[in-house]
Formats: C-alpha cells, sequence, structure tokens
C-alpha cells in the first residue's frame, strides 16, 4: 500500500492499494506535491514451503515495523482513514473516537 | 497456425486439459475478456468552508483508462454509490457532497463534489488495464 498524507496535518488524503509497487504505482501521486507526502509500505516473502506433491507456496506479510495494521487495512482499505500520520516518526496513528470518521469498508 | 497463447486456470485444474470455463484467463478471449484493474486506492477529502471537494491523482499509466468509481459521503457513511451516482445526482437527491464532474487523462484523474461545510467524502477508484 502506498499512501498520500497532509505534511501539514498528517491526514490522510489517498491511497493506491496493493503489497508489491512497480514503478508504474511508484510514479502516482494523489493531490498536489507541495501539500502531501507519501510512505510506501512494500510486502515481503516471509515464508516459503513446498508441499509432498512439490508443489511451491510463498506466504507474504507488510514490510513495516505496524506489520499488524497494515494486515488489517488489506482487508479494509476504507479502515485507513481511521488513522493520521505521526509527523515525526511516520507511522500510523489511530484517530481518537469523537474525530474518527467510521467510514465503512466496501470490504473489496 | 500452432495452437499457441497463455492460459491461467482456476485452482484444482490442469490447465494444459481445462475448459474455458475453468480458465481464469485465455488470451484467446481477446482484449475485454482479459479487462482487469490495473491500480486501485482510495482517496479522502473534506470541506471546511463549504468550497469544492477536488481529487487530482496521477495515474502514469501513459493511457486514458477505463474507470470506475464508488464514494461514501460524510451524510451517509455505509452506503457506497457510484459516482456519478446516475438519476438522483441530476435530480440534486443524492446524499451530500454531490458528485460534479469526472475528467480523465492519460496521465491523471480529476473529480469533484459539491459540499457544505464539515461535510467529507472518500472514494473508491478502480483503474482498467484497457484505455477509453
Amino acid at each position: 500500500m502506498i499512501i498520500f498524507y497532509n505534511l501539514k496535518t498528517g491526514n490522510i488524503v489517498g491511497t493506491i492499494e496493493g503489497r508489491i509497487h512497480h514503478e508504474s504505482h511508484l510514479k502516482m501521486f494523489i493531490g498536489d506535491k507541495k501539500e502531501n507526502g507519501k510512505i510506501v509500505c512494500q510486502w515481503k516473502v516471509s515464508k516459503r514451503w513446498e508441499n509432498k506433491k512439490g508443489e511451491k507456496f510463498v506466504e507474504y506479510e507488510p514490510n513495516h515495523s505496524q506489520k499488524d495494521i497494515f494486515i488489517n487495512i488489506d482487508k479494509k482499505p476504507a479502515s485507513i482513514y481511521n488513522y493520521k500520520i505521526n509527523l515525526k516518526t511516520k507511522e500510523l496513528l489511530p484517530i481518537p473516537e469523537p474525530e474518527n470518521p467510521k467510514m465503512q469498508s466496501s470490504d473489496n | 497456425m500452432g495452437n499457441y497463447g497463455l492460459k491461467i486456470s482456476q485452482d484444482g485444474y490442469d490447465v494444459k486439459t481445462a475448459s474455458d470455463t475453468e480458465l481464469i484467463f485465455s488470451s484467446k478471449f481477446g482484449t475485454w475478456a482479459s479487462m482487469c484493474v490495473a491500480v486501485s486506492g482510495t482517496a479522502n477529502g473534506s470541506s471546511s468552508a463549504g468550497e469544492n471537494i477536488d481529487f487530482s491523482i496521477n495515474h502514469s499509466l501513459g493511457y486514458t483508462p477505463f474507470v470506475l468509481i464508488y464514494y461514501v459521503t460524510s451524510d451517509n457513511p455505509n452506503n457506497w454509490q457510484w459516482f456519478p451516482a446516475g438519476i438522483q445526482s441530476l435530480l440534486g437527491e443524492s446524499d451530500s457532497p454531490d458528485p460534479l464532474f469526472l475528467n480523465i487523462y492519460d496521465d491523471r484523474f480529476t473529480l469533484s463534489f459539491s459540499a457544505n461545510a464539515g461535510e467529507s467524502v472518500t472514494i473508491k477508484y478502480y483503474l482498467f488495464n484497457v484505455g477509453v
């Protein structure tokens, strides 16, 4: 996932969904480059295994210190707007209940 | 001419023997059948003083893509609607913020909502691998 946020407020203004982002996604931008910043969370291989039939499997996880949050957002993309960005650490911060828009995911 | 092309079968089917209905993809299906989402995401905006809520998303795909957009408003946060909300929008009966326009280019797309002060809107966008 690529997250775009307001450089002054930390409010999230948009996202590009996905787990592995190549150049075409990395070139994208939402809003004004002078007003917004971006955070890229790529997923990495966490496990590889092979079954008795010789079929190979690969498991991925977010390559990020807040990987549990990113796994939940991967399931409900619009829940990203329940967070804002800590402008110092660039980490996701849950928005306190009264301010939280509680946008519901489209479940896709 | 020989039998050549690219096929991907559904889970559990051997791609070498699968019928067309057991395939996820076959190059013989043509462009429309292989239409898929090139990139998707969300955007969120609000109106602090009753100004329009404008979105500008630079996609860098290099072609003018088919676009599908849904949105949800702060007025009705559980109801995802198709942009531009069809006849309801034309009649001014859709939930506020109201969708105004969508412009699609080969490097970006822009859309706008009219809104009252304090309202917000979240969009979900899908850009396809097929151009208009």
